[in-house]
């Protein structure tokens, strides 16, 4: 019999087992779930306590998350019983939070000794800047101080005394101008009373010449009369010269232009050639004369006109050869609404060099091929004719064929027609 | 039917009746297990939440503190700019 029940307890132990192995296998994989579950939700758990605790709970107050954070903390330890941790590890969590919180001050001690050495540095700085400031307020301060005197002082005083002392300067310079003028004059003067008397006599010395020359005094003998017409050919030069020295002198005086003469220009050509014909005809020089048949009479200055063309005429007759040909034309030529009178004069003195042509208007100028001086030539008389050219605000020039032989004087006046022309209009 | 035969049978019977008494244990172990189930699932949603709202905290934090330096900074400035006009 028990034998029996024996068998019956090992039957039922045995079907007991068997189920408990069966259930295990059949549970296997949801205990593992259960189990790595469990192991999560305490390190997440663990975690985020420890995050929290890092935060001070006056702190977690002041935001609405951080209010919500303690709720629902506070909320999850009643509804799980987290906070039944024991003493001892209540304690290592105080600990650790002290000496977490030591560290926290300690690094807010650095970086405020930090910032305090860069407040320090931005201290010295400020003081350094508000030194510099200080300077320059000084110097404004000064400037302005100076500003201020200047503008005090009268600034009308000063432009009255600026404004005499400027009448005073343009005072003396006038007299300074008046007195140049005088001494000039004075000058010219004296020169003009000078050359003058020489001229008196040098024309006395010519009549004796004349007289000893014509033998109203005695017979002369061959050397004798050779010897007084080369005193009467030099006395003869020099009077040229003197005279014509006068003449630049009194040109050079001259402020304006000469009076504006009405000019019948073939009356006024006919005389000049006459006054000038004793020379052409002593050396037998053909001269052609070609006048305008539409111009009676011009508006110009007649006597620089007269001594302009007696220049030229006669300067071409010292150039040309014995009979030789000397050309006198004459045009009249408008342009730009005004009318010019051009003069050429031509001779066949040979030409001029071209090295020569720059200085042929230089006094005293005479190109080496022309012939022996003739009396009355001084090489001032194209210098002369320049002069009273440029005087009637008008221009003279040469064109010379030195191969072909012959030069042509060419001036240009300007003229007026009806009216008296003002030349000097343009200068 | 002798009597050995009978002894097993009577034990396979046991075993059996046996068997049939871990079918509620098996139950109450299930029910257990998806209890707990349930608890991590809340556990976890309510760390999470708490995850967020501490990240919001620390922003918000952060925020402050910048506007904080921001207004000690722009106050600093005023400082120096009046103490410069002053000058």
């Amino acid at each position: 019999m028990s034998e029996t029940y024996l068998f019956l307890l090992a039957g039922a132990i045995a079907g007991l087992v068997a189920s408990f192995i069966g259930g295990i296998i059949l549970y296997r994989n949801r205990l593992r779930i259960h189990l790595r579950l469990h192991e999560r939700v305490e390190q997440e758990r663990t975690a985020l306590h420890n995050d929290i605790s890092e935060i001070d709970k006056e702190e977690l107050v002041e935001t609405d998350a951080g209010k919500e954070l303690m709720h629902l903390s506070q909320a999850s330890i009643q509804q799980f019983g987290y906070a039944r941790e024991d003493v001892t590890t209540s304690l290592k969590r105080h600990n650790y939070d002290l000496l977490k919180q030591i560290d926290e001050h300690r690094k807010r001690l650095a970086q405020t000794e930090e910032r305090l050495g860069v407040m320090a540095a931005l201290q010295q700085e400020s003081e350094k800047r508000l030194e510099n400031l200080k300077k320059e307020n000084t110097e404004l301060r000064l400037a302005n101080s100076l500003k201020n005197s200047v503008a005090s002082t009268n600034s009308a005083q000063i432009e009255q005394e600026l404004r005499i002392t400027l009448e005073e300067v343009a005072r003396l310079q006038n007299q300074l101008a008046e007195a140049n003028m005088r001494f000039i004059e004075a000058e010219t003067e004296g020169i003009t009373v000078f050359t003058e008397e020489l001229l008196q006599t040098l024309s006395s010395t010519l009549q004796y010449v004349d007289l000893l020359l014509d033998e109203s005094t005695g017979n002369l003998n061959p050397m004798q009369r050779n010897f007084l017409e080369t005193v009467k050919g030099s006395t003869t030069r020099l009077h040229g010269l003197i005279e014509d020295f006068i003449q630049v002198t009194t040109l050079r005086r001259r402020t304006s232009a000469a009076a504006h003469d009405s000019v019948d220009l073939h009356l006024f050509i006919k005389e000049v050639v006459d006054e000038t014909g004793s020379q052409i005809r002593a050396k037998r020089i053909t001269l052609n004369v070609d006048l305008p048949e539409n111009a009676d009479f011009v508006y110009a200055d007649r006597e620089a006109l007269r001594q302009i063309l007696i220049r030229l005429l006669s300067n071409a007759g010292a150039a040309s050869p014995l009979q030789g040909t000397v050309s006198l034309q004459v045009q009249i030529k408008a342009e730009a609404r005004k009318e010019y009178l051009l003069i050429q004069v031509s001779d066949t003195g040979g030409g001029i060099p071209p090295e020569d042509l720059r200085r042929v208007f230089v006094p005293f100028y005479r190109a080496e091929d022309v012939p022996a001086r003739g009396v009355g030539d001084t090489g001032m008389g194209l210098f002369i004719a320049k002069m009273l050219t440029e005087a009637q605000n008008g221009r003279i020039w040469v064109d010379t064929e030195l191969g072909v032989g012959s030069s042509t004087y060419n001036v240009l006046i300007p003229i007026a027609r009806d009216t008296p022309v003002n030349v000097n209009a343009g200068k | 039917m002798n009597e050995m035969t009978t002894v097993i049978l009577l034990g396979g019977l046991m075993g059996l009746f046996g068997g049939l008494i871990t079918i509620p244990v098996n139950a109450l172990f299930n029910y257990w297990s998806k209890r707990d189930e349930l608890e991590y699932s809340l556990k976890l949603e309510s760390i999470a939440k708490q995850r967020e709202l501490l990240l919001q905290h620390k922003l918000e934090m952060e925020r402050r503190g910048k506007d904080k330096l921001i207004d000690q900074i722009s106050k600093r400035l005023d400082n120096l700019e009046k103490n410069l006009s002053h000058e």
